[in-house]
């Protein structure tokens, strides 16, 4: 599987719309180009899903614990909302569970789930989970993409005690993007393909000079989340280095920021530049309709490859 | 939607505040310091200057000196500076001996990047040292600092550094055989070296001019320099001699040998009445009389100019009287600052002639000289008893009719002491004496250095005020007042009555200082409230327009006002010059440049030639509070520095538009093209151009990104640019993208303020879409 950094997209985009020519004054600024970038990205996300939610459908499993009445929702869902199908599974059994709201939640007694809700971040389960056989919950929903976000810096090392973040230091033989980290007050944390592997993580402080990371007291690495040395920094709870899209969809994350760095040139080839990027996403559209539902997540692969998946 | 390219083409025209800000001329800059343009009427940057003479003497005027060697016909150009004494700058050789191992040697004085002079000893081709197979080359150096320092490293230091070092090298440096104390003198003074060529090391120095006795020229004005009305003393150059003026010492001048005191009194006045003298004006000479006697002094100084006094009043010897004595007292003439130096047998010097009638004669007749010179005591003393001199029988004195005393012209004892000089129709004329403002004085034909009271007439003006200045061009004395231009036309040596004085401008335009007044090529340039005039044959004409606003924003100094002529680069300098409170020229006081050629106007800056400029064979050296400077015109990128400042260069364009100032447009890229004459006579091999944009109006950067011309590190090519094709390819035209802005006018900015760049900017055109749609809305 290939993917583009957002470096080389930036690149890519800039050497065509003849924009390289760049500094914190002159040209258009990087923070713009991205910006144009997580556009054209976005739009062509929505476009697909529209059309079809199971081109970026993903499956959380969760082992249900005697008592367990509340599952928390995948960081990544869409729209904290987007769940396709709940089932639970004992065994090769597998049982649907049913959405229902929060009048049905009257049942005391543990059992087997059947029904849930949705309340803020998690699901309900209807009734708690029982210690009758050992049952798994499948949560099937649309996932959202990450904010493209530049390498804010690389980790050095760190320490994780039941998911307690210490001794967390940046590699400052190569530059931290302070400026660049402080816009958010939480950090991704990503593989070198872009492949998130801790999100959301809150900080105090960090020192670009030292590259010590004061991560926010309290903050727990959820146990399925997992941070080493080499990683990758971007700022941002849910940031990525790369847009976990197909290449033939970069393309039209491309072509779209140089529909917008030709149209904030006042360019005379914007027009032309406007009709491709139709051009390109209809031709977009037109693939992935021919896509069957059955297909799980064809657009987003290599995403939570440590077991999310 | 339309993308256009406007290009700034056309040759630039400098600086102009008169042009409309909606309607911008893009051959005018809105503000610019330090430029200067090019052959090709390219924008380029002033050359710099290095200090060469400490400031402890000096800052009463500079001027440069045509020495003629009589007989030889040629001339030799001297460095004058004054303060109350007069001295020459000479240059001095510095060389080294080197006993090292190397082929090739050499010592250069160089100013780095961070703005430290440094002395560098160079040892090239050093044999290797096995195993290494390759020659190397080591170059030691020494930090000089800037000169500017309380405590500076002097060239003594420089010599005792280089003498410890244990480097095989020792500087020979040339102290006019002991008389110079090496200490007094900064070593980062020494004439700046160029990396690219080998030049001999030498500095300068200011040696007291001799005078007579103890005598001290312009002692009395420069003891009121402190005063804010105070102004530099102005000199002419005439009969191959240099005289100077200022209001409190009078007439003084420099022939090459001294400086001394200008004219001469008459004998008369320093006559002795003793009792061996009879001046009988109560007899009656046609009766009583047997001989009369009249004394004048002559001098003939350096150049072989004679210049002689009044006579003296008529000495009668009555028939009766025996053998009396003429005694004239010579013991005051040396203290008042005339030359009474012994010259030998030449006939240099000051003498005392002696004329007499024969018996009840009238007519005058040379019968002694005696050298004052040789005088043995203060008196001078004719005896009648010597019959070759003043006893001379009358039939011998009757043969020396080549010796008669022609009608005596009646001088005032001494020329009048005047603040302004200049030289019409071969005559020194002065005015500005305190005594009398508007008096104008023209000296006497035949006797260079007399100012006979018929030849002084006033100059009034309708609207008053004292003369300012005087300047002849043509044929023709103008006589400056500060608001107000006389001209004064015909020989005055022929009576007053042949003079023709007229007003040229009554209206309120004048010279505010004599020296703002410049003769350049049959025009006559001054500076007057409001700007900078000019004078031709047709008449008055305002020559700084486009610079108008200075004059009514600025306070400056008017009477310091100083103008120069630079030739080789055709430009006219008007200092206009600010003074803190503690009466301190400041550096930031303007320099108005009228570029002759180009028709253009700039301003420079951080260059203070307050107390006087010259050139000397096409170099300009001159003073300001700070040391005397030189120009650094060696045609290589060493010139631009500013002694150890960069040169700060900018140049403002107009606000464009597109005639539409309420229309959003985008300046998206600009492309600068930097193209040499074919001479390849620009002389940095490599520069940074900056550039800024404004935006809308609003005096603040907005774009703000950098082109280098020249392409590798080491420029274009390791020798000097243009005398190899090889190594690196000359960059010609760079393009830059701006920032994605939207504007409604815009300007550029250039800047370079690097130590030894110039900067060429032959043109340069900007990209921009014009993408909104005309109409107006609210706000701003």
């Amino acid at each position: 599987m290939s993917y583009k950094s957002v470096t080389l997209l930036i690149d890519e985009a800039r050497t065509s719309a003849e924009e390289k020519d760049f500094s914190a004054t002159t040209g258009i600024t990087e923070d713009e180009v991205l910006r144009h970038l997580n556009q054209g990205k976005n739009i062509i996300y929505r476009k697909l899903i529209n059309m079809s939610q199971n081109l970026f459908t993903k499956v959380k499993e969760v082992s249900l614990e005697t008592g367990q009445k509340t599952v928390l929702l995948p960081f990544d869902i869409y729209g904290k909302n987007r769940i396709l199908d709940v089932k639970v599974l004992e065994g090769q059994v597998v049982y649907q569970v049913k959405a229902a709201s929060e009048k049905h939640d009257v049942f005391s007694e543990l059992g087997r789930p059947q029904k849930y809700y949705r309340m803020s971040n998690s699901i309900q389960l209807i009734p708690a989970n029982s210690s009758f056989n050992s049952r798994v919950l499948k949560l099937s929903y649309v996932a959202a993409l990450p904010k493209l976000s530049k390498q804010a810096a690389k980790v050095l090392s760190l320490t994780i005690t039941d998911g307690v973040i210490a001794d967390f230091l940046l590699d400052t033989s190569i530059i931290i993007e302070s400026n660049e980290l402080n816009k958010y007050t939480s950090i991704s944390v990503c593989d070198r393909n872009g492949n998130i592997k801790a999100y959301d993580i809150p900080f105090d402080n960090i020192d670009s000079a030292t590259g010590i990371v004061t991560v926010t007291s309290g903050f727990v690495l959820p146990t399925d989340e997992i941070i080493e040395a080499g990683d990758v920094v971007v700022s941002g709870p849910f940031s990525s280095t790369h847009t976990g899209l197909e290449i033939d969809v970069e393309e039209y994350c491309i072509e779209y920021a140089i529909f917008k760095m030709l149209q904030r040139q006042g360019s005379a080839e914007v027009a032309t530049q406007a009709q491709l990027v139709l051009q390109l996403e209809n031709s977009i559209m037109e693939t992935y309709s021919n896509i069957s539902d059955d297909v799980v997540s064809p657009l987003v692969q290599g995403f939570r490859s440590d077991g999310w998946l | 939607m339309a993308l256009n390219n406007i290009k700034y083409f056309r040759n630039f025209k400098g600086l102009s505040y008169r042009i409309p800000s909606l309607l911008p001329d893009q051959t005018y800059a809105t503000d610019l310091r330090n430029v200067t343009l090019t052959e090709q009427f390219a924008i380029s940057k002033r050359r710099g200057y290095q200090y060469k003479v400490p400031k402890s003497v000096g800052g009463n005027g500079v001027v440069t000196y045509y020495n003629t060697e009589i007989g030889a016909g040629t001339d030799a150009q001297q460095r004058l500076i004054a303060d109350e004494n007069l001295y020459e700058i000479i240059d001095l050789p510095i060389t080294y001996t080197y006993t090292g191992l190397g082929l090739n040697s050499d010592v250069k004085i160089i100013l780095k990047d961070d703005g430290i002079f440094y002395c560098q000893l160079i040892e090239q081709s050093i044999p290797p040292v096995f195993p290494s197979t390759i020659p190397t080359s080591v170059t030691n150096e020494i930090a000089l600092g800037t000169g500017k320092e309380v405590s500076f490293f002097s060239i003594e230091d420089l010599d005792n550094a280089v003498d410890s070092s244990g480097w095989p090298f020792e500087l020979v440096i040339d102290d006019a055989s002991g008389t110079i104390d090496l200490d007094d003198y900064p070593a980062a003074f020494i004439t700046k070296s160029s990396l690219l060529s080998i030049s001999p090391l030498s500095y300068q120095v200011a040696t007291l001019i001799d005078t007579p006795g103890a005598y001290v020229p312009f002692s009395g004005h420069w003891a009121e320099k402190a005063n804010t009305d105070w102004e530099l003393q102005s000199s002419v150059q005439i009969h191959n001699c240099v005289y100077f003026s200022n209001k409190y010492d009078g007439l003084n001048k420099y022939d090459g040998n001294k400086v001394y005191k200008a004219g001469l009194p008459s004998a008369g006045g320093d006559y002795s009445d003793s009792t061996n003298v009879l001046i009988s004006s109560d007899e009656d000479p046609a009766t009583t009389d047997k001989w009369r006697f009249r004394a004048i002094y002559r001098y003939t100084d350096a150049q072989g100019n004679v210049t002689q006094s009044t006579p003296t009043q008529e000495l009668i010897v009555p028939s009766e009287t025996s053998t009396p004595e003429v005694q004239i007292d010579i013991s005051n003439i040396e203290a008042q600052g005339y030359d009474t130096e012994d010259y030998g047998t030449s006939d240099r010097g000051l003498f005392i002639e002696l004329y007499r009638t024969v018996e009840n004669g009238t007519v005058f007749r040379l019968v002694d000289t005696k050298e004052v010179g040789d005088a043995a005591s203060s008196i001078i003393t004719f005896s009648p008893s010597d019959t070759t001199g003043a006893g001379m029988p009358d039939a011998t004195l009757l043969l020396q009719l080549e010796y008669a005393l022609p009608i005596p012209t009646q001088f005032p004892t001494e020329p009048p002491k005047c603040q302004y000089i200049d030289v019409w129709r071969n005559n020194i004329v002065m005015t500005g004496n305190s005594d009398n403002i508007n008096a104008l004085y023209v000296a006497d034909t035949l006797g260079i250095e007399g100012f006979p009271n018929a030849n002084s007439l006033d100059i009034s003006s309708r609207r008053g005020g004292p003369n300012s200045g005087i300047k002849s061009m043509d044929n023709v004395l103008f006589v400056f007042k500060p608001t107000s231009v006389s001209t004064v036309i015909g020989d005055i040596n022929a009576g007053v009555e042949n003079v023709q004085v007229d007003a040229l401008s009554d209206s309120g335009i004048g010279a505010l200082s004599h020296q703002s007044i410049i003769e350049v090529m049959n025009r006559l340039y001054f500076v007057s409230q409001n700007g900078v005039y000019s004078i031709t044959t047709e008449g008055l004409r305002p020559e700084s327009n486009d610079l108008t606003p200075i004059f009514t924003r600025y306070r400056f100094r008017e009477n310091r006002i100083l103008s120069f002529h630079w030739i080789n680069e055709n430009k006219i300098l008007f200092l206009l010059p600010e003074f803190n409170g503690s009466n301190e020229f400041l550096n930031t006081s303007q320099v108005l440049v009228r570029d002759i050629i180009a028709d253009a106007w700039y301003i420079w800056d951080n260059i203070d030639f307050s107390c006087g400029i010259s050139d000397d064979e096409q170099q300009i050296w001159f003073q300001g509070k700070d040391n005397v400077s030189e120009m650094l015109q060696n045609n290589v990128t060493e010139d631009y520095a500013d002694h150890e400042l960069s040169v700060t260069f900018y140049y403002k364009t107009h606000w464009e538009a597109f005639e539409d100032p309420s229309i959003f447009k985008k300046f998206n890229r600009i492309k600068t093209y930097s193209l040499d004459n074919e001479l390849k006579t620009f002389n940095s091999a490599s520069f940074d151009l900056q550039i800024e944009t404004n935006h809308d109006f609003t005096d603040n950067s907005v774009s703000i990104t950098n082109m280098v011309f020249g392409g590798a590190s080491t420029g274009w090519g390791v020798a000097p640019y243009g005398e190899f094709p090889y190594g690196s390819v000359k960059v010609t035209q760079l393009t830059r993208r701006l920032a994605a802005l939207k504007c409604k006018n815009m300007r550029t900015v250039f800047l370079n303020s690097v130590i030894h760049e110039n900067v060429l900017i032959s043109g340069f055109e900007l990209e921009v879409a014009l993408i909104y749609r005309p109409g107006l809305r609210g706000g701003f």
